[in-house]
């Protein structure tokens, strides 16, 4: 996708998955400027996998579900995009054969990770499952971000990107936002 | 046929032997006597058996998944984005207030930059602590809630290229996040709090999002220079325009279409009514500070400021509630017309202004702050001082009431002064039931090694105790105190282990005073309003403070002490029941002449207004 950012305004993407236990997978996209402020947001409607996908998608279907019917169907309906797509879920990886935007998973907060940790989660997805093998962590500018392992020639076009932002722009909290855009959304339908 | 092995076998050899067997099968006919023609075959049946195979059953399970429905919401970019330039137009706070620059009459007015000077604040150790700005219950429309929603957090705003000179406190960043999305908000605070700060910072937050182009400030005329001076320090780069002047400068400022921040005090106000609605111009956000101002809603003031086009409406006052919920009402009328209605009940007001109204008090928001403990001590004055007492009452009211329509406020007044002169001292004996307590109350104070401080309004009772506390080394600091001797007073209560108490008088000790090493604080006889108690009991309990301040309010039963006080927990029992907030009191709480009159059983004379004491 070509630079849009001169013309909309548009810096940088967010995109996440909400999971709701009860009633599915919320995707949400939030297109911000280069302040931090929002200029689109995209949610799309729950989504909940049948019995007979769960088990014929098997590993893949996180991926399928957030990368390919999710993510792909949000970024393709936002007017204009960015130049880089964020993302806190790994499965999301999948999307970037459907993007020219490279895609990066930005690194969770140590609050989170720690929190995780204790309630016993598993965050590590296994290799063999994996649709696409994240490279390694690597720091951008203030920010530790990584890539799918195929698209780590993106690295340096990543860098570029997030050096340009403040120091103290944390590329974590739009996700906050998004969730909480979503509950709002949801509770308004 | 014989063949020999490797030999060719050849057509021309010998014909071969055959040997032929009938297949006939032999059936032995047993002689019995019937015929042969009678002989009949066995007869064999043949079965069809059916072998083709019927098609199973297929089950096809549908896994192409539909694209998922998507709701989509776009806003519109700020208008104002800050854009760093090196040159600078911060405000100055007079008259002849910078124009801002503007690329036309009619687009929006740029906001300059900030000083390259400005501290920049580092947020980063508090990168966690994220305060969110939540849509109020009045926007009822998803994409606007969304908006509100999905904006940065407050910390990261003004941590970037909007930087704070100081490091705000976590309930004023709340206090920004109200009112940011606000279109009608009562910022009612404690005193001391920082209203000031969180309106200009929210108010600067707007204007760079583009959300706010025109603002104007309404205060008491000796607040604009405080204002200027706050808007100075916390937005430097937002340009001022100070309404002032002659009426013809006046007009022009009131027409200026670019003007970003306007400030007015409420006589400029009332007084150029007209000139405000010629201008036919409306302002993004009205602000009144200390809009108690407004709260008779019949009021000329109230219909200038309320008469003043405006998209928001805001309000910053400490004392939302002065005498009655009516005040509320009146503030009301400006900042969500027709919202409450005069007489509603306090609860209904409540439920109605919730959304409205924030409202933080120093106890519940300074965490550094230690525990105050109040103790109301109930006192019966020794029986001659009783006697003395309900004497001087006796004859005060038989004064007054022969006095008809001549009486004033200040006749009740100077009988309510009177008596509670008694309730300290008796005139004609010297004795005091209070002084008894406060003897018997400093003895542990002393032994302890703490120190305490003891108000009363009167010069004359504090003297009288000296005298009589000598024991604990007492020091004055009151009016009689030269201004150059004070400081040295402080100092050595503060040094001088043998000066367990200072007493000094609500006039001169109430502001300014750090005396967070007291522990203990005497209200020897009690003021007319809270406010004035408040910051008295203050000097000691204040951040910074060893540990708990103990508050003593001495209170003479059964005398006009005790009339007074049952006023005033009325008031601040309306206050509690309209905000919510049970460790709250009553900002400027007065009594009115109406409850002057009121604690002698005596009517308000007809002429009189009714005006807070």
């Amino acid at each position: 996708m070509s630079e849009v950012r001169d013309k909309s305004g548009a810096a940088l993407g967010f995109l996440t998955v909400h999971e709701c236990a009860t009633r599915g997978l919320f995707g949400g996209y939030l297109v911000l400027n280069a302040a931090g402020r929002p200029i689109q947001f995209h949610c799309t409607a729950p989504v909940k996998p049948n019995r007979a996908q769960e088990i014929l998608y098997g590993a893949t279907l996180a991926p399928y579900l957030y990368g390919e019917q999710i993510g792909h169907t949000l970024v393709s309906q936002a007017k204009d995009n960015p130049t880089l797509l964020c993302t806190d879920c790994e499965e999301m990886f999948s999307l970037a054969p459907h993007v020219k935007q490279p895609v990066v998973l930005i690194e969770k907060a140590q609050q989170e990770r720690t929190t995780a940790q204790a309630e016993g989660k598993q965050l590590r997805v296994d290799a063999a499952h994996a649709p696409a093998a994240p490279s390694a962590m690597f720091t951008a500018g203030a920010h530790r971000v990584a890539l799918a392992a195929e698209y780590s020639g993106d690295q340096s076009r990543v860098t570029e990107q997030l050096t340009k932002l403040p120091p103290n722009f944390d590329l974590a909290e739009p996700f906050e936002r998004i969730r909480q855009a979503i509950a709002e959304a949801g509770g308004a339908r | 046929m014989t063949f020999s092995p490797g030999e060719p076998w050849s057509p021309q050899h010998d014909t071969p032997r055959v040997r032929s067997f009938d297949p006939t099968i032999a059936v032995e006919l047993f002689p019995s006597g019937l015929q042969s023609a009678l002989i009949r075959s066995p007869k064999i049946e043949l079965q069809p058996l059916d072998w083709q195979p019927t098609a199973p059953g297929v089950v096809s399970l549908p896994l192409a998944a539909r694209t998922p429905q998507v709701s989509s919401y776009y806003f519109e970019a700020p208008a104002m984005e800050i854009a760093p330039t090196d040159s600078g137009s911060p405000n100055n706070g007079t008259a002849a207030a910078p124009v801002p620059r503007a690329s036309d009459a009619d687009g929006p007015p740029s906001l300059g930059p900030q000083s390259p000077d400005s501290p920049s604040l580092d947020f980063s150790s508090a990168r966690r602590a994220k305060t969110r700005i939540a849509p109020p219950d009045d926007i009822v429309k998803l994409e606007d809630r969304l908006f509100y929603v999905l904006q940065p957090a407050l910390e990261s705003l003004l941590g970037g290229p909007l930087s704070l000179p100081f490091h705000p406190f976590p309930y004023q960043f709340e206090g920004i996040a109200f009112l940011y999305p606000r279109h009608a908000a009562v910022l009612a605070d404690e005193m001391g709090l920082g209203k000031t700060m969180q309106a200009i910072t929210t108010v600067r937050l707007l204007l760079h999002a583009g959300e706010l182009r025109r603002v104007l400030l309404i205060c008491p005329k000796p607040l604009v220079t405080n204002w200027q001076r706050e808007f100075k320090l916390w937005a430097p780069e937002i340009p001022l325009t100070t309404v002032e002047g002659d009426q013809t400068r006046r007009r022009w400022q009131w027409n200026q279409a670019d003007a970003v921040v306007t400030i007015a005090n409420y006589e400029l106000v009332n007084r150029d009514e007209r000139l405000i609605a010629e201008t036919q111009r409306s302002y993004d956000l009205v602000m009144l500070d200390e809009s108690q101002r407004i709260k008779n809603a019949g009021g000329t003031t109230s219909q200038a400021v309320c008469g003043i086009r405006r998209r928001r409406s805001w309000a910053l006052t400490g004392t939302p509630v002065e005498n009655s919920a009516d005040d509320l009402v009146g503030i009301f009328e400006f900042v969500s017309p027709g919202l409450l209605s005069p007489g509603m009940r306090p609860r209904r007001i409540a439920q109605a202004v919730s959304d409205h109204v924030l409202r933080r008090t120093k106890d519940t928001v300074l965490e550094d702050l230690p525990p105050k403990m109040i103790r109301d001590t109930e006192l019966r004055l020794t029986a001659e001082q009783f006697a003395t007492y309900q004497q001087a009452e006796d004859e005060g009211v038989i004064r007054l009431s022969e006095m008809g329509d001549s009486i004033s406020v200040q006749h009740v007044f100077q009988l309510v002064l009177r008596l509670k002169q008694i309730c300290n001292f008796d005139p004609a004996t010297g004795e005091s039931a209070k002084l008894e307590q406060l003897q018997a109350d400093l003895e542990e104070i002393a032994r302890s090694g703490k120190k305490a401080i003891v108000f009363s309004q009167w010069v004359e009772t504090l003297t009288r105790l000296a005298k009589r506390l000598k024991r604990f080394g007492p020091l004055e600091y009151h009016g009689r105190i030269p201004s150059s001797r004070r400081d040295g007073v402080i100092e050595q209560f503060r040094n001088d282990p043998k000066s367990h108490v200072i007493l000094m008088s609500y006039g001169a000790g109430g502001v300014g005073l750090n005396l967070q090493f007291s522990e203990y604080v005497f209200l020897f006889d009690r003021w007319w309003n809270p406010a004035v108690e408040d910051q008295a009991i203050a000097r000691a309990h204040r951040v910074g403070a060893a540990g708990a301040v103990t508050v003593s309010r001495y209170l003479a039963v059964n005398t006009i002490e005790e009339r007074i006080n049952q006023i005033l927990e009325e008031k601040r029992e309306l206050f509690d029941t309209i905000f919510a907030n049970g460790n709250d009191s009553p900002r400027d709480m007065g009594l009115s002449q109406k409850e002057i009159f009121g604690l002698f059983n005596l009517d308000l004379p007809r002429r009189a207004s009714d005006r807070a004491a």
